[in-house]
C-alpha cells in the first residue's frame, strides 16, 4: 500500500511531508534524525517532557512505513523473560510425555545401555528448540520478514541490568538465546527509545543510538499541530489557545501542561462550540489540561489577565 | 576523515562533553548522507549523533554557532576590474590575483586550509596569536603577494596597482588576524572551562564566589545524578524469595514434570530512602548552601528523601525543595520565613530531640541518614543518646563535618562524642570531598 521505503526516505523534506500526511507535525530537526536513523540503521532515543509525542513519534513512523509497530512498555522489574522470549513450558512438558511412551518403542530392540544412549543421541533435540519458543517483542520485532517499528517505551523505567541487555539488540540486531544460539534481524527494524529522564541512561546506550530531544514546541509550531490534530478549529481560538498555554507553561506549576493536553483541551472546546476563549468557559475546563488541585488554583486567580494578554496580537 | 568533524569533535570535547570514536564515526556517516549545504539540517545531525543530554546540547549548540561559522565579511566581490599595470596581471601569483578579485570564498578556503594545515587547533594562549598568523598567512603564499607588491611598486605605469595590492594585503591580513582570534576564542576557551570545572571541585565551599554559583549546581547535579543511577540499582540482598514457578517448572522438566526441586526468586528492589540533616546556623552559612544545593539536586532526582534543617530548632523543608525553584527554595531557607526556625544559637541536642520526638517514624531499618553540620554544640548538652537512637532505627548513618578533621573536638566541637554512632563521618567542604562522599555511600552498602 505504501510506496518503498528507499523512495519514501529519499529526502528530509520527502520525510516531513510524509509524516504531516499521517498527522503528526515534526520539525526539520525531528526530520533529520529519522532520517539518519533511516540511513545509518541506527536506533534512536527520544528524550522530552512528558506529552511532547514521543511515542506518538514511533507510532507515526508505523503509519508512514505501513510497517507493523511493536510495543514494549519498560517498567521496574522488567526481564528478559517478558521482553525477549520464553519457553513454552506446557508443551515441552506435553513433550516429554509423549517422549516416555515412544522412548520404549525406539529402544526395544537394543540389547545395551550403550546401544539405547547411542540410539537415543541420534534423535535430534528438539526440547529447547524454535517450536517451543515464545517470541516476546524484542525478538517477535527481529523477526519481522518486512522489518517492523520497534517501540521501547520508557526505558528509564526499567533496571540498569535490562538496559545493558537492550545493547546487544540495538548495536547488532541480535539476540543470544543460550540454548539456541544467536538469532539476526531478518530486516532491520527501526527502533525507538523513549525516556522521560526518570534517570539518566547510561553512555553505552546512549552511544549506540541517535539521540532525539523534544522540547515543548514554539508557539508557531505548536499552532501547526492543533490545527493537523484537530481539523476542525478556527484559526482564531488556536490562535488564543496556543498563546493561553504558553502563558500557563510560564507559571511554577506541579505539572506544566503538555502539547497532548492542549490537544485534548483544544477538542473539549470544539465540543462546547467555542469559536475564542471566554472567562467562564476556561475556568470550567482548567482541569481538561491542568492535573493538579494546586496548579487549577494559581491559574484560576490569573484566568483574566491571561486571557487578555492572550488576545492581544 | 574529515578534518571538520575531527575539529569539531575536539571543540566538543574540551568543552566538557564526553564524545567517543564511535560517536565521532557516527556523525562522519551521518555527514556524508546530508551533507554540508544545509546549516539547520547539518545542525540537527550532529546533534543527533554528538550530544545526547540536554545539558550537552546546550553546550553543543554554543560550540556549533562559534565553529561553524563563515567567517566571511560581509562585502561585494568586484570581479575582474584590470586598470592599469594590466601585462602584470597574468605574471601576479594565486594570492594576489584574488585579492585583487575580491574572491572572498577562495581566500576563505584558503586560509581554512592553511590553518588546519599549521594546527591552529593547537593553540592556547593569547600570546601565540601573531605566530600562528604569520604561519598561516606564509601557507597561504604572503611571501608570492609581497614580491608583486615589490614588483609593482618598481615601475611608474604601475602604481595603481602596487597601491590596489597594498591595500588588498592588510585586508588580507585583517582577515587571518580575526580568524586565529577566533580560533583562540573557540579552542583556548573551551580548553580553559575544562579547567576552570576542574578547579571549582577542589576550591573550598566557602570560597566559591556567587557568579560560580550556576556552574557549581551544574556540578552537584551530575554528582547526584551518578550518585542517584548508582544506589538506585537492585541488589541481590535477599537469600530466598518468592517461589519462581517458570523456573521451577522449567528446572524440574528433567524429573518428568515432577515439582520436587524448588526454585526462588532472588531479586529483591533496593529503594534508595534518604533522611538529609543540615545545620544552617551563621557558622556554617556558606558551605550549608552548598549542602542545600546537593540536597535539592537530590531531591530532584530520588523519589524517598526527606530533608530537615535545623538551627536552635529543627523543621522539615521536603516540601520547599519540591515545590519551588531551587534559587527560591534556598532563599527561603535562608531567611527563615515562615519555616518556624529560629536563628539563635546552634543547638545539636534539641535539633537531635525535636527529630526523635517529631519524626523518628521516618527512619527505618531501610534509611540512610546523612547529617550535616560542624557539630559545634555552644557547650550545650549534645544529646548523644538520641543520635544513637537514630542510629539504631536506621541502616546507615553519615555525618558530613564542613571542619577538617584535626579541629574535631576542640573547644565547643561535640564531634567525637557524636563519632561513635556514626557508620562514616568525614571531612566535606570541597566538592571533591561530597563527590567521595557519594563513592563511599555506595562501598559501604551492604
Amino acid at each position: 500500500m505504501q510506496n518503498s521505503t528507499a523512495e519514501q526516505f529519499v529526502s528530509i523534506e520527502a520525510l516531513q511531508r510524509g509524516f504531516h500526511a499521517t498527522g503528526y507535525v515534526c520539525t526539520r530537526e525531528i526530520a533529520t534524525t529519522l532520517y539518519l536513523a533511516h540511513h545509518l540503521g541506527k536506533p534512536i532515543l527520544v528524550e522530552g517532557p512528558a506529552g511532547v509525542g514521543k511515542t506518538e513519534l514511533a507510532k507515526s513512523m508505523a503509519t508512514f512505513t505501513g510497517l507493523p509497530l511493536i510495543r514494549l512498555q519498560c517498567y521496574e522489574g522488567l526481564d528478559e523473560s517478558k521482553a525477549l522470549y520464553e519457553w513454552k513450558y506446557g508443551k515441552q512438558l506435553l513433550y516429554t510425555q509423549i517422549l516416555r511412551d515412544r522412548v520404549k518403542d525406539v529402544l526395544e530392540d537394543s540389547d545395551s545401555l550403550a546401544d539405547s544412549m547411542l540410539k537415543l543421541h541420534q534423535y535430534d533435540d528438539i526440547f529447547f528448540s524454535r517450536q517451543f519458543l515464545e517470541p516476546r517483542p524484542l525478538l517477535k520485532a527481529l523477526q519481522q520478514e518486512e522489518g517492523a517499528v520497534l517501540l521501547v517505551d520508557e526505558v528509564d523505567k526499567a533496571d540498569e541490568e535490562f538496559e545493558a541487555f537492550l545493547l546487544e539488540v540495538l548495536s547488532d540486531f541480535q539476540v543470544s538465546i543460550p540454548e539456541i544460539g544467536t538469532v539476526s534481524a531478518v530486516t532491520r527494524p527501526i527502533v525507538f527509545l523513549t525516556s522521560n529522564n526518570a534517570r539518566e541512561m547510561s553512555e553505552a546506550l546512549k552511544r549506540r543510538c541517535l539521540y532525539l530531544y523534544i522540547p515543548f514546541p514554539c508557539p508557531d509550531f505548536e499552532r501547526k499541530v492543533i490545527h493537523t490534530r484537530v481539523p476542525g478549529i478556527s484559526d482564531r481560538l488556536a490562535d488564543q489557545l496556543v498563546r493561553y498555554i504558553h502563558q500557563v507553561r510560564q507559571l511554577d506549576l506541579r505539572k506544566i501542561p503538555s502539547v497532548s493536553e492542549a490537544i485534548d483541551w483544544a477538542r473539549v472546546l470544539i465540543v462546547l462550540h467555542a469559536d475564542g476563549l471566554e472567562p467562564n468557559m476556561v475556568t470550567e475546563t482548567l482541569n481538561v489540561f491542568l492535573k493538579f488541585e494546586e496548579d487549577i488554583q494559581l491559574v484560576r486567580t490569573q484566568v483574566g489577565q491571561m486571557l487578555e494578554r492572550a488576545k492581544r496580537t | 576523515m574529515d578534518r571538520a568533524i575531527e575539529d569539531f569533535v575536539l571543540v566538543l570535547r574540551r568543552s566538557g562533553v564526553a564524545v567517543s570514536t564511535s560517536e565521532t564515526l557516527d556523525a562522519v556517516r551521518a555527514v556524508e548522507n546530508i551533507g554540508y549545504s544545509d546549516r539547520e539540517v547539518l545542525r540537527g545531525a550532529l546533534a543527533a549523533t554528538l550530544a545526547k543530554s540536554p545539558q550537552n546540547r546546550v553546550v553543543f549548540d554554543r560550540c556549533f554557532e562559534r565553529f561553524f561559522s563563515t567567517g566571511l565579511p560581509p562585502g561585494e566581490p568586484n570581479h575582474g576590474h584590470r586598470q592599469s599595470g594590466e601585462e602584470l596581471y597574468g605574471e601576479l601569483s594565486q594570492l594576489s590575483q584574488m585579492v585583487l578579485n575580491g574572491d572572498r570564498g577562495g581566500l576563505a578556503i584558503a586560509m581554512q586550509r592553511a590553518s588546519r594545515e599549521v594546527n591552529v587547533s593547537n593553540i592556547r594562549f593569547v600570546t601565540q596569536k601573531s605566530a600562528y598568523t604569520q604561519k598561516i598567512l606564509r601557507r597561504m603564499g604572503f611571501q608570492e603577494l609581497n614580491r608583486d607588491i615589490l614588483a609593482a611598486g618598481a615601475t611608474e605605469e604601475s602604481v595603481a596597482l602596487y597601491n590596489r595590492l597594498s591595500h588588498a594585503k592588510n585586508e588580507l591580513f585583517r582577515m587571518v588576524r580575526n580568524h586565529v582570534e577566533e580560533q583562540l576564542d573557540l579552542y583556548a576557551l573551551s580548553a580553559s572551562h575544562g579547567m576552570l570545572e576542574h578547579d571549582l571541585a577542589d576550591t573550598r565551599l566557602s570560597h566559591v564566589e556567587e557568579r560560580d554559583f550556576a556552574r557549581m549546581h551544574a556540578i552537584v547535579r551530575k554528582l547526584a545524578a551518578k550518585l542517584n543511577t548508582v544506589y538506585s540499582r537492585k541488589c541481590k540482598a535477599a537469600k530466598r524469595g518468592r517461589l519462581d514457578f517458570k523456573k521451577t517448572l522449567r528446572g524440574n522438566i528433567a524429573h518428568q514434570g515432577c515439582l520436587f526441586a524448588t526454585r526462588w526468586k532472588m531479586k529483591k528492589i533496593d529503594r534508595p530512602n534518604v533522611v538529609a540533616i543540615c545545620d544552617i546556623s551563621r557558622s556554617v552559612q556558606t558551605v550549608s548552601r552548598f549542602f542545600l544545593l546537593f540536597l535539592y539536586a537530590l531531591t530532584e532526582m530520588l523519589a524517598q528523601i526527606r530533608t530537615f534543617v535545623f538551627c536552635s530548632n529543627l523543621v522539615e523543608v521536603s516540601d520547599i525543595f519540591d515545590k519551588h525553584s531551587l534559587t527560591r527554595a534556598i532563599s527561603m531557607i535562608e531567611s527563615g520565613d515562615d519555616l518556624g526556625i529560629g536563628f539563635g544559637l546552634t543547638d545539636y541536642g534539641r535539633a537531635l530531640a525535636d527529630f526523635k520526638r517529631k519524626h523518628l517514624a521516618a527512619v527505618s531499618q531501610k534509611t540512610t541518614v546523612i547529617l550535616i553540620g560542624d557539630a559545634r554544640n555552644n557547650y550545650d548538652d549534645p544529646n548523644v543518646e538520641s543520635l544513637k537512637l537514630i542510629r539504631q532505627k536506621s541502616r546507615k548513618l553519615f555525618w558530613l563535618n564542613v571542619e577538617n578533621r584535626r579541629k574535631w573536638g576542640s573547644g565547643d566541637s561535640e564531634m567525637l562524642k557524636y563519632l561513635p554512632c556514626c557508620d562514616l563521618a568525614m571531612e566535606c567542604n570541597t566538592l571533591r570531598h561530597l563527590e567521595k562522599f557519594a563513592h563511599k555511600l555506595l562501598k559501604v552498602r551492604p
